[in-house]
């Protein structure tokens, strides 16, 4: 685990690349251990949210596709869940970012981090506010904040649709 | 019998998801409701950003339709 972090700090792109992939098979396939150890699972979504804000545009964009995989992994969700904060920072610095793939790659990790967060939750997207609103009162995202504050405005119109169902069933049950 | 127990159940059901609607709402308009409140940071960072200032037009309009559908409805938060 410590060589992995530690081969992220090296000078050559390439190797960071590298690093990436193994990052990202170590996930996968130490879950298990990853889940019980939150020590670890820290040390890695440190190493990610450093990669994501790369300088090298081609390990940025690797990190991105390797943290969706990641994401998905089903046994970390719930440490997902529970260091939010960390990882909003990390992809609203990727909205921020001057290269188009990588800004729109950094909103997707957005919605599917949602979706992460909804199924951890059962439904529920509130975890996520907190954060949103945490990264909305940094000075330095400015070109992330329109994003921000559309994606809060999105969640909270989910919100009234599924308040809107529970309404129209009641007075389908009862009329 | 089985029916009206039945119908007691998914009214109970009803209730609890209700509830727990109102409350998260609650929770969101708690967070939300400031940042679009004229007094605070963002609002006069949006003086020189107009992505910004239009999206918090957008998230005002979608907080006040919100609240007045709510009221609407017979179901005030306050």
């Amino acid at each position: 685990m410590r060589n992995l972090v530690d081969s992220i700090n090296t000078n050559d792109w390439q190797k960071r690349l590298k690093a990436i992939d193994q990052i990202e098979q170590f996930c996968k396939a130490k879950s298990t251990p990853i889940k019980n150890s939150h020590a670890s699972f820290i040390n890695i979504i440190d190493a990610y949210c450093k990669l994501l804000n790369d300088n090298n545009t081609k390990v940025q964009t690797k990190a991105q596709l390797s943290f969706e995989n990641v994401l998905g992994v089903a046994d970390l969700g719930a440490l997902f869940v529970s260091n939010l904060i960390m990882i909003v920072t990390a992809l609203t610095q990727n909205l921020c970012a001057t290269n188009t793939n990588v800004r729109t790659q950094g909103d997707r990790l957005f919605d599917y981090l949602e979706e992460v967060v909804v199924q951890e939750s059962r439904g529920n997207t509130n975890a996520l506010l907190q954060p949103i609103v945490g990264s909305l009162s940094q000075p330095q995202n400015k070109i992330a904040k329109p994003h921000l504050v559309d994606r809060l405005g999105s969640k909270y119109h989910q919100l009234l649709h599924l308040y809107l169902n529970i309404i129209l069933g009641s007075y389908k049950l009862w009329f | 019998m089985v029916y009206l127990s039945h119908l007691r159940a998914c009214a109970l059901r009803l209730c609890v998801d209700l509830v727990e609607r109102v409350d998260k709402q609650a929770i969101i308009t708690r967070l939300l409701n400031p940042l679009v409140q004229p007094g605070h940071r963002l609002q006069q960072e949006a003086n020189g950003n107009v992505p910004l200032k239009q999206s918090l037009q957008r998230l005002s309009i979608t907080l006040q339709s919100v609240e007045l559908g709510l009221n609407g409805m017979g179901i005030g938060l306050k």
